[in-house]
């Protein structure tokens, strides 16, 4: 299990590597935090014939923190935006969810953008930046477009970027301070990849829930926000019945695979379980309810 | 390709490389570095056995470039002790148990010390997840989370335990001598031999189950960069045997593979060809260079269908796919069953599994001078020496196998596999010599499997629920060759009463070639199958007559006057299966009283209120080992006073080098700190079966008993001349005889070797001078003891999602003597998580077709810290009178009753309303098993 050959890049400079990817096209591959790719390297399952290595380009280790929101470039670990100062004030989604892809050691490499990249359905990031509705910039030599992350993910392990863009960094907006958030998710091991999962965001106001927002992912298919059950959710005031009724929104119009670990109907099921619970989770934390129990 | 000059820091030392940029940073570490410290567990991310310090973070090896730690600083496991003093967390490690193998240990101290660099007063749950990205599979994680949270606490750690004299050695938890070694990275696995000019092999699978091969052309891989040798059948096919059936059985129809596909492929996964390339990249790439067609061919995958159907034939001469059958019977089954009050018959299924040690299996040969020197993950190198002498048609003398250090077997590290005879063939002919190191990939398929079964049982209770009849019919998928012929489900037939009385019991199983890896023994080896059918039935029995489950098994349980208890039932050897000793209800009320049996209905109840569901579930389990028929040991001592343990068992992480020290320690009058073992070398002694069915205790400990006595008698025989006393007037303690009555008159026993060993300043030395102070013996036995326990553990069931979670557990085990309760322990702890493992994870699963469904560790998963909770242990100690230490086996017990207890417990958490037939029970099925009945 060791990487086929290829040849090797590690520019210093964000021109020269969008350069190199203009050049090499399909023939070059973006390494980032490798925890995806040299996996795929080692299986020999691509073969690329060329690795372009970001790490050492400067002007993608950004992160920031502004009014309008927080900025991670495209060579921030996930670590690095766990650890940074603040996170649960700044963006506790994001700290939430953080700490459950992979493990520690993983993190210190895996980068956030990377994970965006390689939009596996069953990874946490991707989910999470649907229900943020964060903005992916894309970058290629001479231009940049800016995609929101409803139109980011086209399929699994899909997105629509083109051979020759890189995304230099993500946007996720200014939290809106109030809101409550939560992610569930179940894997079959603790710390493992998810059979399925669900983040919840939730904007109250004056006991009714007025804005919801609640993605399913791990289905097989790119994560997915449950439009039926969010408009549901939509304006209305808190209640069991009105929890139990969106459950069986998001069960009903949740996709999902089967595959050698779970079945769609298992999927399917269980997301809205998931959605239950976190949807309660997240209204406790925006203060629409006391209960503590779900499903 | 790309190469680059590199320049980085590790271990606070400045290093130079010259790489090609596709290099990783583990292999830089282990190949041009030579720290062979950071090991290779599954080259994917998954394992955590490569993690290292990249400027001070924690990271996988495996998933970096070499070249990305340019201009960086590494920190490796050798640079974590300051000289030869352990760090305070590789002293817990010690202090804990924290480590059997020591595979995995590398990469959990770089794990936990970037953990505790950052974590103060840390909580077990914490550094359970902290740790859940390295896996473990001998420890059950016990002694490694304890060690952390030692090593995270202000005290100062245990103080050194004192080293006991001689008497009192047996019984001893003494720190385990191979640890200080291992933690410092220092092992030597069989990956780890350099030597010069090694060259490295790799190896050509089959994707197919079953096809024939059309085309093999491998011209341009002969000619690709770095290649030194390739061979396929049409190379070795003058001089090809097919491997020998080490194990004959008159109800076999044995089937064995030559060392590459002949002509039709029999699994996925057997090896086409193999190559041999200067480095292991170069190899690979040259493996993708042969192009094979095949036609492919309808493949026998599922068990019963392979029977029933068997128009898809596994070997063209076998019509009917039968590999074996066979059965006995004991009393008159037919008529108890009428008798019986209740006759219940059920079906059930045990799914398949990979033992999965966390070091692959590897080997390295070298021939020089007429003579092959072979380094082995084996766990029995005398008989996997002869095996391949004759592949190789070498005379045995010239065969000369180690095993060195060995990361982890479980079973199937015992068998003789392909690549045994390919390396050494192409170390012979490339006058090179030349290491293989199975990669995780591979392991998924080359290595041999375990477990698949499937029951077609009949119980007959009286009222009361005493057993009156036990029919057990059964299929064993037996995979593609029969690699041990019948063992595993012989052990099956024999074990299926456990230890209960059961006076009429019927058994036959059928052996069913399937186009799937070949089966073999794993920890256990049929006997988890067996509890899990009686178990079961005993659960169902108690359900139908409305007796709680514990109670209908105190009823059944053999009781302690009845030993040795006549079983009538015949063993594979023609001897009668007698139980030697045992106290099986002490076991199972003492784990009641741990695992709180009797309160747990208020607890029910109370989590219920709470809409919590919980479960308990007990299974006891008798267990064979220490099958014989003999092991040898030798025993020397040295004039310095050194005393040397030879023995030809090799240890694969359970403490050997430790306990048989012990053993010689006691028996021969010396210190344990005088004491080495050396093990698993063929050169060190003639004969030796080998290390499985937690025979080491048994049949090394009772050969290093028996040489250290004779070693005993010898000096004091010859100290008696000396002193001209009778030899009962002397005595030995921790190395010196003396005249018990007169003390001052002493000699050391160095100074008795000296004199035995004869010097030219003497005349005849005094007593008997052969061979100096030493002694060889072999024990024989074919009685074996079987150890004995009861195992209860309560679980949580989300009835939402499937999932369980074990939530406490305990078990209460009898293996007679312990020789080092700490090593004992540690045996259990791994074996149970290996049970919890294979009922709630594990299941090496194929398509249809054949092709394997689990490639990685994401695919199949293996248990973490975070799932397996300190197993609360307790032990009962009834001597084994069948030999003279009194001991039982204790490698295996911990994973044969786990499942059967598991699945009781979750059938008692949804209040009986599911019967559960099949292991394992994942979280799909179970969901979907509840939402069957929406009632729950
Ligand atoms: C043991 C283990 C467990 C894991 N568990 C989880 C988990 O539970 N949840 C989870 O979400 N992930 C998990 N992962 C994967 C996660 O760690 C990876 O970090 C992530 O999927 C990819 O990020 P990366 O930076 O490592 O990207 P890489 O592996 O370097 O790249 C991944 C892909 O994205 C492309 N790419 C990367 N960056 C860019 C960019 N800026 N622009 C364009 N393309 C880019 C690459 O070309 C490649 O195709 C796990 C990994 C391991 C090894
Ligand atoms: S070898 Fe790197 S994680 Fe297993
Ligand atoms: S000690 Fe952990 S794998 Fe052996």
């Amino acid at each position: 299990m060791k990487p086929p050959p290829f040849d090797y890049y590690d520019p210093t400079v964000l021109a020269d590597a969008l350069q190199l990817l203009a050049e090499h096209g399909r023939d070059i591959k973006i390494l980032a935090g490798g925890q995806s790719l040299l996996q795929l390297l080692n299986y020999r399952l691509i073969r690329p014939p060329a690795l372009l290595d970001i790490n050492r380009v400067a002007e993608l280790h950004l992160l920031e923190q502004d009014a309008e929101g927080l900025k991670v470039g495209a060579t921030i670990r996930q670590s690095e935006l766990e650890k940074f100062p603040g996170l649960a004030e700044i963006n506790p989604l994001l700290a939430e969810a953080l700490p459950w892809i992979g493990h520690f050691q993983t993190r210190n490499r895996g980068t956030v953008c990377g994970s965006l990249a390689n939009a596996d359905p069953a990874a946490e990031l991707p989910a999470v930046s649907l229900t943020l509705e964060a903005r992916l910039t894309l970058e290629r030599n001479g231009g940049q477009r800016v995609v929101s992350s409803r139109k980011f993910f086209k399929a699994a392990l899909t997105t629509v970027l083109e051979p020759e863009e890189m995304l230099t960094h993500v946007s996720f907006p200014a939290w809106n301070y109030g809101d409550g958030w939560a992610l569930e998710q179940v894997a079959r091991r603790p710390q493992d990849f998810a059979l399925v999962g669900v983040v919840v965001l939730l904007t109250p106001a004056e006991g009714a829930c007025a804005r919801a927002r609640i993605t399913v992912f791990g289905t097989g298919y790119p994560p997915a926000r449950c439009e039926a059950a969010e408009s549901f959710l939509n304006g209305n005031a808190w209640s069991a019945s009105l929890l139990d009724e969106a459950v069986a929104r998001v069960r009903t119009e949740t996709k999902a695979r089967s595959d050698a670990q779970a079945t769609s109907e298992y999927r399917r099921h269980v997301a809205g379980t998931l959605a239950g619970r976190a949807l309660l989770r997240a209204a406790q934390r925006a203060g629409l309810t006391r209960e503590d129990r779900h499903g | 390709m790309d190469r680059r000059r590199i320049q980085l820091t590790v271990n606070g030392q400045e290093k130079q490389a010259d790489i090609y940029t596709r290099l990783t940073l583990a292999d830089l570490l282990r190949d041009k570095l030579d720290l062979t410290g950071t090991h290779l567990g599954c080259e994917h991310g998954f394992c955590g056995a490569c993690t290292v310090l990249l400027d001070g973070e924690a990271v996988r090896s495996c998933l970096a470039l070499a070249v990305q730690a340019n201009g960086r600083a590494v920190t490796t496991v050798e640079g974590l002790a300051d000289g030869n003093h352990l760090s305070r967390l590789q002293a817990a490690f010690q202090n804990q148990n924290g480590l059997q193998c020591g595979f995995c240990t590398p990469g959990f101290l770089i794990s936990a010390t970037a953990f505790l660099a950052r974590a103060d007063n840390t909580t077990e749950q914490e550094v359970r997840k902290a740790l859940s990205g390295n896996l473990c599979r001998c420890t059950g994680y016990k002694g490694i989370v304890q060690a952390v949270l030692e090593a995270s606490r202000e005290e100062p750690l245990k103080q050194e335990p004192s080293q006991p004299a001689c008497a009192g050695c047996i019984g001893a938890a003494i720190d385990r001598s191979e640890d200080n070694r291992l933690l410092q990275g220092r092992g030597v696995y069989t990956a780890d031999i350099r030597l010069p000019g090694l060259a490295h092999a790799a190896v050509l699978r089959t994707k197919h189950a079953r096809a024939r091969i059309v085309r093999l052309d491998a011209d341009a891989a002969r000619r690709a960069p770095g290649v030194l040798a390739l061979l396929t059948f049409a190379d070795i096919a003058d001089i090809a045997k097919q491997l020998p059936q080490v194990q004959p059985h008159p109800s076999l129809n044995s089937r064995q593979p030559y060392p590459l596909v002949r002509d039709v492929v029999r699994y996925a996964g057997e090896p086409l060809a193999i190559v041999v390339a200067e480095n292991r990249y170069l190899a690979e790439d040259a493996l993708d260079l042969i192009e094979a067609e095949y036609e492919v061919l309808t493949a026998a995958i599922d068990l019963e269908s392979a029977l029933r159907d068997a128009g898809n034939r596994v070997h063209d001469d076998l019509p009917d796919n039968i590999a074996g059958r066979f059965g006995q019977e004991v009393g008159n089954v037919e008529q108890a069953l009428k008798e019986s009050h209740t006759v219940i018959k059920e079906r059930l299924t045990i799914g398949r599994v990979s033992a999965q040690p966390m070091e692959t299996r590897a080997i390295t040969a070298s021939y020089e001078a007429g003579k092959l020197t072979v380094w082995l993950t084996s766990q029995s190198p005398h008989m996997t020496r002869r095996v391949m002498a004759g592949q190789l048609n070498l005379p045995l003398e010239d065969v000369h196998l180690i095993a060195p250090d060995i990361g982890g077997g479980f079973g199937p590290k015992n068998r003789y596999y392909p690549e045994y005879t390919l390396v050494p063939l192409l170390a012979m002919q490339l006058g090179r010599p030349v290491s293989w190191v199975e990669d995780r990939r591979e392991s998924f398929t080359a290595t041999y499997h375990a477990r698949e079964q499937v029951h077609e049982v009949t119980l007959g209770l009286a009222e009361d629920g005493t057993i009156l009849a036990l029919r057990d019919h059964y299929l064993y998928d037996q995979g593609a060759y029969s690699p041990i012929g019948v063992v595993v489900p012989h052990v099956t037939s024999v074990s299926i009463p456990g230890p209960y009385r059961v006076p009429a019991y019927e058994v036959e199983c059928t052996m069913v070639y399937t186009n799937k890896t070949p089966g073999a023994p794993y920890r256990g080896a049929g006997k988890p199958q067996a509890a899990f059918v009686i178990e079961r039935m005993l659960d169902f029995g108690a359900q139908k007559l409305n007796l709680d489950p514990v109670e209908i098994r105190r009823r059944n349980l053999i009781k302690p006057e009845e030993f040795p208890y006549h079983t009538q039932m015949i063993d594979m050897d023609e001897t009668e299966v007698i139980y030697d000793s045992g106290n099986y209800q002490e076991c199972l009320a003492r784990t009641l009283e741990l695992i709180g049996y009797n309160d747990f209905p208020k607890e029910q109840a109370q989590a219920r209120h709470a809409q919590r569901l919980t479960g308990i579930g007990v299974a006891c389990y008798t267990t064979k080992t220490g099958r014989g028929p003999f092991e040898g040991a030798r025993v020397r001592v040295e004039p310095d006073g050194r005393v040397f343990v030879y023995s030809g068992v090799s240890a694969q992480g359970q403490g050997h080098q430790t306990t048989l020290a012990q053993v010689c320690a006691e028996y021969l009058g010396v210190r344990f700190s005088d004491v080495s073992v050396k093990n698993g070398d063929t050169s060190d002694i003639e004969k030796s079966i080998g290390t499985y069915n937690a025979r080491v205790a048994v049949m090394a400990g009772n050969a290093v008993a028996m040489a250290a006595q004779a070693v005993r008698e010898k000096a004091i025989q010859a100290a008696a001349e000396i002193f001209a006393v009778a030899p009962d007037a002397l005595e030995i303690t921790n190395g010196v005889i003396r005249v018990s009555r007169a003390p001052e008159r002493n000699m050391t026993l160095g100074q008795i070797a000296q004199s035995l060993n004869g010097h030219s300043a003497q005349t005849a030395p005094a007593g008997d001078a052969s061979s100096g102070l030493e002694e060889t013996r072999y024990f024989e036995n074919n009685q074996p003891p079987y150890a004995s326990g009861t195992y209860a553990v309560v679980i949580e069931l989300d009835r939402q999602t499937g999932s369980v979670q074990v939530l406490r557990h305990a078990l209460v085990h009898d293996c007679g003597i312990m020789i080092n309760p700490r090593i004992v322990e540690g045996q259990i702890y791994g074996g149970v998580a290996q049970g919890i493992s294979e009922t709630l994870l594990e299941e090496f699963c194929y398509d249809e077709a054949g092709v394997p469904l689990s490639d990685s560790y994401k695919t199949y998963l293996l248990p973490n810290a975070a799932m397996i909770p300190t197993l609360m242990l307790d032990h009962v100690e009834t001597p084994s009178p069948f030999n003279p230490l009194g001991v039982k086996g204790a490698g295996e017990g911990g994973t044969v009753p786990v499942a059967a207890a598991i699945v009781s417990a979750i059938e008692n958490a949804l209040g009986g309303a599911v019967r559960l037939r099949r292991r394992p029970v994942h979280a799909v099925d179970l969901q979907a098993l509840m939402r069957a009945g929406e009632s729950l």
